[in-house]
Order: C-alpha cells, then structure tokens, then sequence
C-alpha cells in the first residue's frame, strides 16, 4: 500500500500519451503553458495514479504554480478521474475551463490558482485547520522553482519550520528561470531539510511517494527539465507558454521519447 | 473601539473553538490573555500580510472562521491581490479587521494613510463593508459576522459620531436580516424641524462629521442616514430611499468612486427620479507630507464632487 505498483514500461506509457495530448491540445485551442506541464506531469501523474488509481487515499491538492493547469487536466483526463477540463479547456463554452488551474476541475484542489505565489499559504492555512481539527489528511502543494522567488514562500516557510504540518510541498525544478538572484536551491537547502530527486529516474519517484506517505512536513525537489521528452526541444524558453504550430506539432510528436531511467 | 473589539472577540475565543484569530504584529496586547488560554488559535503571524491572508484563506477552507487583524495600508494594500484571489474569487470567507481606516494614524505620515481603502475593496466586489458609528454598534455588527461566518472588512475608526438625540429623531432602521436582533443596513433620522427644505444627508461612516460642511448641511436637511454596512443590499435599499429628495449629499470620508458607480447604478432603476442636486463630500486624494491631524485633514482637504 505504501509503494507504487504501477510498472515502469507502464508509465512510460501514460507520460508518452500525456505528452502527446498536451501538445496536440495546445496547438488545437492555441493556448496552454506545455512547458511548465510536460515537467510537472512527469511526477505528478505516478503521484496522481498511486494516490487516486492504487489506492483511495485522501488528500488536497494546491497546485500553486497554475498555469499547469493544461498537464493536471491532461492527467486527469488519462486517468479517467474527470475528462471534462481536458474536453473542455479554452473553448468558446461558457463553462469551459480557462488557461489556469480551477477548482472546479478536480475534488482535491483546494484553490483556483494562477497568480504565483498564493498557493503556499493556502496550503498551510488549511494543513493547519486539519491539525487543529486532529485530522490526518496531507495537503500537497505543487510549485514551480521560480516561483520560490515570491515573498509570500520565504515568508510561510518561517511558519513551516514550526508549525509541523502534514504538508507537502513539491516543487517542480525545471530549471528555466534564468534571473539574477541567488542559486534558489542552495539558499533553501542552507537552512531546511530538503528531498532531491529525479523526475527521470522510476526509483525516485517511488521514493516521493513514499514521502508523500509519510506523516508530517515534507519538501521535494523533483529535478525535471521542460520538454525533456521531446528530443532537440528540450529546456528551450520559448516553450514556456509557446504554442506549437501544426508542422511544429508534428516534428514534436516525431520526437517524443519518454526518459524514465530505473 | 478597537479595544472594545478585540476584548469582545476575546471573550468569544474560549467558547467558540472555530474562530481563529491571526494578528500582524498588532493588538498582541489586548489579545494577551486570548493567546495564553487558547495558543493554537491566537496567532501573532508576523509582519507578512500578503501570507496571513493567504493561511487565512486556508484555514477558512478548513472550516475555521479566521479574522486577520492589521492596520490597514498594509492588509488592503499590499494583500490586495490575496484579497482579490484568495478570499474573494475562491469564496473564502474571513473577517478583515482593520486599524488607520483613512487618516486615523494621520500623524504617521501616508505611509499609514489608507483613504482608498472602501473603493478598491467594492472595485473587486467585496460583497460587506463596515464602518461602524459607535462602540456599541460595533460590538452588534462584530457579533453578526462571527455567528454568520460572513466575507467581511471591517474599517475600525478611532472617532464615534452619535447623532444628537435632541434634534433627531429615528425613524427607520433596515435590517440585514429580518430578526431585530441583527445589526441595521442603516438608520434613517427625521429632524424634529419639520419645515426644512427636502434634503437629505447620507453619512457612511463615523468620519463623516469631520468633512467640510457637514454641520450646515445637516443643518437644512430634513433627514439623516447612517451607513455602517455597505454591502449589495444596502445600497439598493438606499438608493430606493434617496429617490424621493430634491437634493442629496453624501458624506464619504475616503475616496468615494467605486461607491459611487455602484450606487447611481442602482440609482438608474428609477425613471422618474430627478434631484436638483446629488453632491459627495469626501477627502481630495493627495499625499499629505507633513503632520496633520486626521480631522484637519478631513475638513481642509476636503472636496466636493457632483454627481447628478
């Protein structure tokens, strides 16, 4: 119960049929971040299938870095959790589904995301009630790494050391910010315990979830790189929030090749 | 009526295991006693407001009441956006409570002046504003809110203004809800003089008895209304009421432009009303660098506006 059964050739699977739809639906409505979704897709979908797939398990979901939102519906669609944002995402109904993350799409999302740096607190805020209200249910928060340049992270994380919350924050280090600033990743982990792991490598994935499954506050550094599936497009800015044309498109779908070392 | 306001929460803290109160390095004081009894639900959360009204918004999430407390520039200001996303396009509710409501902390200088603070609230639709006339209203308001658990920013300002008793008389009062117990939308006064021209004065807030003018144009009026709750309802309610004058003033004592917009909207339902005159009177919208008294600023550097 406490490990991933899914095997490996298995995910290689979903994460090359959910690379694929992601593309394939950004070019068709023109819109979708497929940088930032491919790299959290390649954690978040095992995590997603484990919790949801293998077991039941309860648990929130913030998914703080919102402009994700295209890689969570993609998985959720995948994994035949909820196929309407996917169906539904940018089009011209008015109950369709925007280009960043609604809580309407999904029971576990605590929050409607999007604007960066609102969804630590949130999570934290609600961990608390849930320890106040001696429940056990982990909240998850999913960042970005440039994010973490936010105030609002560095000042939570002052009431994270103390608080000893059942959360989980994962951050998703894509490495693609390029800013004048400290190395982030050292800065953090010069003062706070920090998980680093692989997003390639199907052992440390199973590692994270069984983080996940601990009891009390965890962070992750999932190590992923944008596009990284998509041979000769990997960790280019332009696919940050670019839109692949249709030539594109299909150079892209030639090339994808899932990395998922042991 | 900040301390009456925090001792009244206080006192609720022991009995009322869903309030949880979050302050930003202020009110550490009165809320001592509070924070000894219940530690997990007083939290002193530091001089990080744009987090607070995130955790906050969290913790409304978890089925806890959460009321923030800080002064004000610095909650609506600078947690604008949070106050935006977090609590109101997520439908967290929590009870903002602010000190400094436009000019209280006037002697510190605009970077503690906060005159905007109404109109960028109403501007996203923050759906219930209070100002709140005396200490005793206050309480009634602030025990609504926690029982109903509602979305609410609560301005606290330093004055009271109680309407001379000898010289009015109440004549209506609107409820938020239809038990008497609840706090007024507003109340509605008739001067004891019945022969005065058909004027009415619209007051929202305590500050407005130190705008410009405010005791000869209450003077000529012929009633008086009192605004502690602005929400939705309040002003179609008022702006039901003010139909039937020739003129209007409305005392706004902060930047009055969303609340504006938002009543003549509610105004243009009515075909057949033609006043002769609706003026506001508000504080001009200036930095003020140097040393003023809140009540010299809001009668010097007042202004009036006409509407219709």
């Amino acid at each position: 119960m406490n490990k991933l059964n899914l095997e490996k050739k298995i995910l290689k699977q979903y994460l090359e049929e959910n690379t694929k739809q992601i593309l394939q639906k950004a070019n068709s409505i023109k819109s979708g971040h497929i940088g930032g979704s491919v790299s959290m897709s390649q954690f978040l979908l095992p995590i997603i299938y484990y919790l949801e797939i293998e077991n039941s398990i309860e648990y929130r979901l913030v998914l703080s870095k919102g402009h994700a939102s295209l890689g969570l519906y993609s998985i959720l669609s995948l994994l035949n959790i909820n196929k309407i944002p996917f169906q539904n995402y940018c089009t011209n109904d008015p109950d369709s589904f925007h280009g960043h993350t609604c809580k309407n799409s999904f029971n576990k999302l605590l929050a409607s995301t999007g604007s960066l740096g609102h969804g630590l607190p949130i999570a934290m805020g609600y961990s608390y009630a849930q320890k106040l209200s001696k429940s056990i249910i982990p909240t998850i928060c999913i960042m970005g790494d440039g994010e973490l340049q936010e105030g609002t992270f560095w000042e939570s994380i002052l009431h994270f050391a103390r608080m000893k919350l059942n959360i989980k924050i994962i951050i998703d280090f894509n490495d693609s910010i390029d800013t004048d600033t400290l190395k982030i990743d050292e800065a953090i982990k010069s003062f706070l315990e920090v998980h680093e792991l692989n997003a390639f490598s199907y052992s440390d994935l199973k590692k994270g979830i069984e983080l996940i499954n601990a009891n009390g506050p965890i962070i992750i550094f999932f190590r992923t790189v944008k596009l990284a599936n998509v041979k000769n497009y990997e960790s280019k800015p332009q696919w940050h929030a670019g839109i692949p044309n249709t030539l594109e498109l299909s150079d892209m779908l030639d090339k994808i090749n899932i990395k998922l070392e042991d | 009526m900040r301390n009456t306001l925090l001792k009244n929460i206080s006192q609720k803290l022991p009995t009322m295991r869903d309030i949880i109160v979050l302050l930003g390095d202020l009110g550490t004081f009165q809320m001592r006693e509070a924070r000894s009894l219940c530690p997990e639900r007083v939290i002193n959360f530091g001089i990080m407001e744009q987090s607070m009204i995130g955790f906050a918004a969290g913790l409304s999430k978890g089925g806890y009441y959460p009321i923030t407390y800080s002064i004000t520039p610095f909650l609506v200001d600078r947690a604008y956006e949070q106050i935006k996303i977090d609590l109101i396009y997520n439908n967290n509710n929590v009870l903002i409570l602010s000190a400094g409501a436009s000019f209280d902390y006037s002697n510190l200088g605009p970077t503690h002046h906060c005159p905007h603070d109404v109109s960028n609230l109403l501007s996203i639709n923050h759906p219930c504003i209070v100002h709140p006339f005396t200490k005793i209203e206050s309480i009634k308001i602030c025990d609504y809110l926690i029982d109903h658990k509602k979305q609410a920013y609560f301005r606290i300002s330093t004055s009271e203004c109680e309407l001379d008793n000898s010289k009015f008389k109440k004549i209506k009062k609107l409820f938020l809800e239809k038990a008497s117990k609840k706090p007024n939308f507003f109340e509605k006064y008739e001067s004891i003089n019945k022969n005065r021209k058909n004027i009415l004065s619209v007051l929202f807030g305590p500050d407005s008895k130190f705008l410009n003018n405010y005791e000869q144009i209450t003077k000529r009026s012929r009633n008086l209304i009192t605004v502690p709750i602005i929400t939705p309802k309040t002003l179609k309610n008022l702006a039901f009421e003010i139909q039937n004058y020739d003129e209007i003033f409305l005392f706004i004592p902060y930047e009055p432009s969303s609340l504006i917009s938002k009543l003549l909207n509610y105004l243009t339902n009515y075909t057949s009303f033609k006043p002769s005159l609706i003026k506001a009177i508000h504080p001009k919208n200036i930095f003020f660098d140097n040393s003023y008294m809140k009540e010299s600023i809001l009668n010097n550097f007042s202004e009036e506006t006409k509407i219709m």
